[in-house]
């Protein structure tokens, strides 16, 4: 349609509008974002995983505290990654970010670092939506109702090739979701939210009414006599578990990554950049929200969980359950004893195990298409720059999707769920964290000096007149992301249980980028054999 | 004085004709459109310097792989990114030789209020109907002179009546029915007829008795929306008002990657 400038009119007081074009309409609103942060999130993941790993693995962490670091680190990443986007709104993670000022290896290498990292936790969060998930409530169903058949089910879906194709199922139906369009997506969301918060207050109100005494009973009643409230405890300190008392800022500290972990999500909504409506606002909005409302339910859950369990069960129990106790014959629950076990034990009534676990399963599923679809942006953005085959670009005739991209995506992350139900050690490579976390950390490196490299696509930004301290805002919110990043990447990597950055795992973390560089010099050349500089493309400025 | 890019109206004519040849259902809107649809006062186009930038198609979605294939033949080539940010709800082409764009939206046209189009394109040729024409007017809440310019031309040339009998009369009955269940855009036609309205006596080219032709019929609109019974969405819509937004956002054109 029309793309000319027009001057104002008027008439009589009415105002007529300037309109350059025909416009676009863009499929993200503030409250998609903000769902959509706050799912990447996942508040039941987070919850679960502080409780389970801070006491038992961390003693003497101060998690409440842990919880406010992350957060407060979180938001000054957040900060920087606005800057990005209120200067380069487009979508695909940080690859329209750093493609404009690094060496084009060196971006489409940490475009593909992070992308593998976040397809790692999306085929990650398929396998705890039967392990941690369904697994464990149908368990827990069956010992609750006397259900053989529960029981049964339960054990069934545990065997490796029932977990791989529930696994893929779910990856299967979040490819199909992601193909129907970003609208359904964002519908389905609100729907999946809706259940999972509803679930999780459930939860808190659980804890909050269970007393310390009324949960031993209840545990005891539920698992005793193999394992007792009291027995778990001291099997643990027997086994080498002991609350080291006091303020221990280091064990604080590296439990804080199980916070941070599930709060980088908060920022995931830099893959859609170029589909929020309302820009800057709906990217402050939705990843401030996402960290300052997931980190007070993490607060919460944390406290009413440390009130009904108590510190020392919720360390013991971890510890036995985890194998870090060296007596195989410590006292611990059948299956891991995450917080949905605890509270569904606490509640004992089937319904609200029921409504607990599947609040629980819909914060899971909320990270698996949401970073599938960061996969799949990444891809797409590639495929523009002909850094990666054209047919990623494409939107099916069919489908209305793109969805060569979306396949690709969902093949991966079946291939990574092969691996984690079939291969041990690849289920220890939560390092992929630390991948994902240096590749962001380079990205907010190269936004501090954006201004000034690339000051021609600064100007025209909506940011470019704000400084702070003199400086440019970019430059000091990228400066602070990036002294979050540098010290959450020590953080992840001096921490042997989080990300165990040792021997072989940091090989593979090494092949990650190391593999970008390779397929990006393949397409280089195949390019050029087309007579293609693909270098060209990295130098064109975004269009506005 | 001819209007800038004048023989964008015969290509756009050529690519309905030979699409139809190939059993496609492509119909121009836009400025190219009410060109077309108001022959008999074409000078007011020229005397208020509408310029024409670019044609626009609405289409069939079903048709989206075949009319691809259709103007590519022809020498067009596809912003992919556009494509891609739309998710295929839109198409953009440009002829590399000598720029000029073609956009088709498929199905509707959703900008501030949605304009269904798909089981509307047989109703006229080689445009979308004179009603939809004036919809995809008045359903923008930003307006613009040139849009104002449009809508005095295509409301002066055609009657605005309750039934129509011929393409030439714009459907006011539809137009009232469509505006029945969306309070949102009820108000957003009326109050882009208020400003249609005012601004008729701001153009020298537009004489008074034009001025009162063109007023009658914006009153005879008017009279059909309001008389139309409202649905209960509206109503209740309604008791909200403009307190909430009642439009979509429009963000510029852009690629989204």
């Amino acid at each position: 349609m029309d793309t000319n400038t027009e001057a104002t009119g008027d008439s009589g007081g009415d105002r007529v509008f300037l309109r350059k074009a025909s416009g676009l309409i863009k499929s993200a609103s503030t409250t998609d974002v903000v769902i959509f942060n706050i799912g990447l999130v996942s508040i039941g993941i987070g919850i679960a995983g502080i409780l389970l790993y801070g006491p038992s693995v961390y003693p003497g962490a101060n998690l409440p505290i842990g919880i406010i670091v992350a957060c407060v680190a979180m938001s000054m990443i957040a900060f920087g990654m606005i800057t990005w986007t209120a200067v380069i709104p487009r979508s695909g993670g940080i690859y329209p970010f750093v493609s404009r000022i690094l060496p084009p290896p060196i971006a489409f290498m940490l475009s593909w670092a992070e992308a593998v990292a976040w397809l790692f936790f999306c085929a990650l969060a398929a396998f705890w939506i039967m392990t941690i998930g369904l697994i464990p409530m149908f368990t827990v169903l069956g010992i609750q109702t006397g259900s053989a058949a529960l029981t049964d089910l339960g054990t069934t879906l545990a065997e490796p090739i029932w977990t791989f194709i529930g696994g893929v199922v779910v990856l299967l139906l979040a490819g199909a979701l992601l193909s129907s369009g970003m609208r359904r997506y964002f519908l389905s969301q609100k729907v999946v939210i809706t259940i999972a918060f509803f679930g999780t207050l459930v939860m808190l109100v659980v804890l909050l009414f269970t007393s310390r005494e009324s949960f031993i009973a209840s545990f005891n009643d539920a698992f005793g006599p193999d394992a007792t409230y009291a027995g778990v405890i001291a099997s643990a300190k027997a086994g080498g578990w002991a609350d080291t008392g006091g303020f221990d800022f280091g064990q604080m500290m590296q439990a804080s990554n199980w916070a941070f972990l599930p709060l980088v999500g908060a920022a995931f909504s830099i893959a859609i950049g170029g589909e929020i409506k309302s820009g800057v606002k709906g990217q402050t909005t939705g990843m401030f929200a996402g960290i300052w409302v997931c980190g007070v339910f993490f607060m919460a859950g944390t406290l009413l969980g440390l009130n009904t369990f108590g510190y020392d069960f919720l360390g013991a129990v971890g510890y036995n359950s985890l194998g870090l106790n060296a007596d195989a014959a410590a006292m611990a629950t059948p299956v891991v004893p995450w917080v949905t076990l605890l509270a569904s034990v606490a509640g004992g009534s089937s319904v609200l195990t029921v409504v607990m676990s599947l609040g629980f399963i819909g914060w899971i599923w909320m990270w698996i298409p949401g970073m599938q679809s960061y996969g799949e942006r990444a891809m797409i953005a590639w495929a523009f720059d002909r850094v990666a085959p054209s047919k990623l670009g494409t939107v099916s005739d069919r489908f209305h999707s793109p969805i060569v991209a979306i396949g690709v995506a969902t093949v991966v992350t079946t291939i990574f769920m092969y691996l984690f139900v079939y291969v041990t050690y690849f289920g220890t490579l939560v390092l992929f964290l630390l991948v994902g976390v240096v590749a962001w950390t380079i990205a907010l490196a190269a936004g501090t000096v954006f201004p000034f490299k690339r000051p021609e696509i600064y100007a025209k930004s909506s940011i470019a007149n704000r400084k702070v301290l003199g400086l440019p805002i970019m430059t000091v919110g990228c400066f602070l992301g990036f002294i979050a990043g540098v010290g959450y990447s020590i953080n992840l990597y001096l921490d042997e249980f989080a990300a165990n950055a040792r021997g072989s795992r940091l090989l593979v973390a090494a092949g990650v980028f190391v593999t970008g560089l390779l397929f990006f010099y393949i397409m280089k050349m195949y390019r050029r054999s087309q007579g293609v500089d693909i270098n060209l493309a990295f130098k064109e400025i975004p269009i506005e | 004085m001819l209007v800038e890019n004048e023989h964008f109206v015969a290509e756009g004519l050529s690519i309905v004709e030979d699409a139809q040849e190939q059993g496609l259902k492509l119909r121009i809107l836009g400025s190219l459109a009410y060109r077309i649809h108001c022959p008999a006062n074409l000078q007011m186009f020229d005397a208020m310097e509408r310029a024409l930038t670019d044609i626009d198609f609405s289409a069939d979605r079903r048709q989206s792989r075949e009319i691809k294939k259709f103007l590519v033949q022809r020498g067009y080539e596809e912003d992919r990114r556009l494509t891609a940010s739309t998710e295929g709800k839109r198409y953009y082409f440009e002829d590399p030789n000598n720029g000029l764009g073609v956009d088709v939206f498929y199905n509707e046209l959703f900008f501030c209020h949605k304009i269904p189009l798909r089981d509307r394109l047989d109703l006229d040729s080689p445009t979308i109907t004179t009603c939809d024409l004036l919809l995809e007017k008045m359903q923008i809440v930003e307006l613009n002179l040139k849009d104002v310019k449009d809508t005095l031309v295509l409301m002066l040339e055609h009657p605005v009546v309750e039934k129509p009998t011929s393409p030439e009369e714009i459907d006011g009955g539809y137009i009232a029915d469509l505006l029945s269940g969306d309070w949102g855009f009820y108000y957003t036609v009326n109050m882009n007829l208020d400003r249609v309205e005012r601004f008729i006596p701001d153009f020298d080219v537009v004489s008074a008795e034009q001025g009162d032709l063109i007023l009658s019929r914006i009153n005879d609109l008017r009279k059909l929306i309001e008389d139309a019974p409202k649905s209960r969405k509206w109503k209740m819509r309604a008791k909200v008002g403009t307190k909430k937004q009642w439009y979509q956002d429009v963000a510029p054109k852009g690629s989204a990657f």
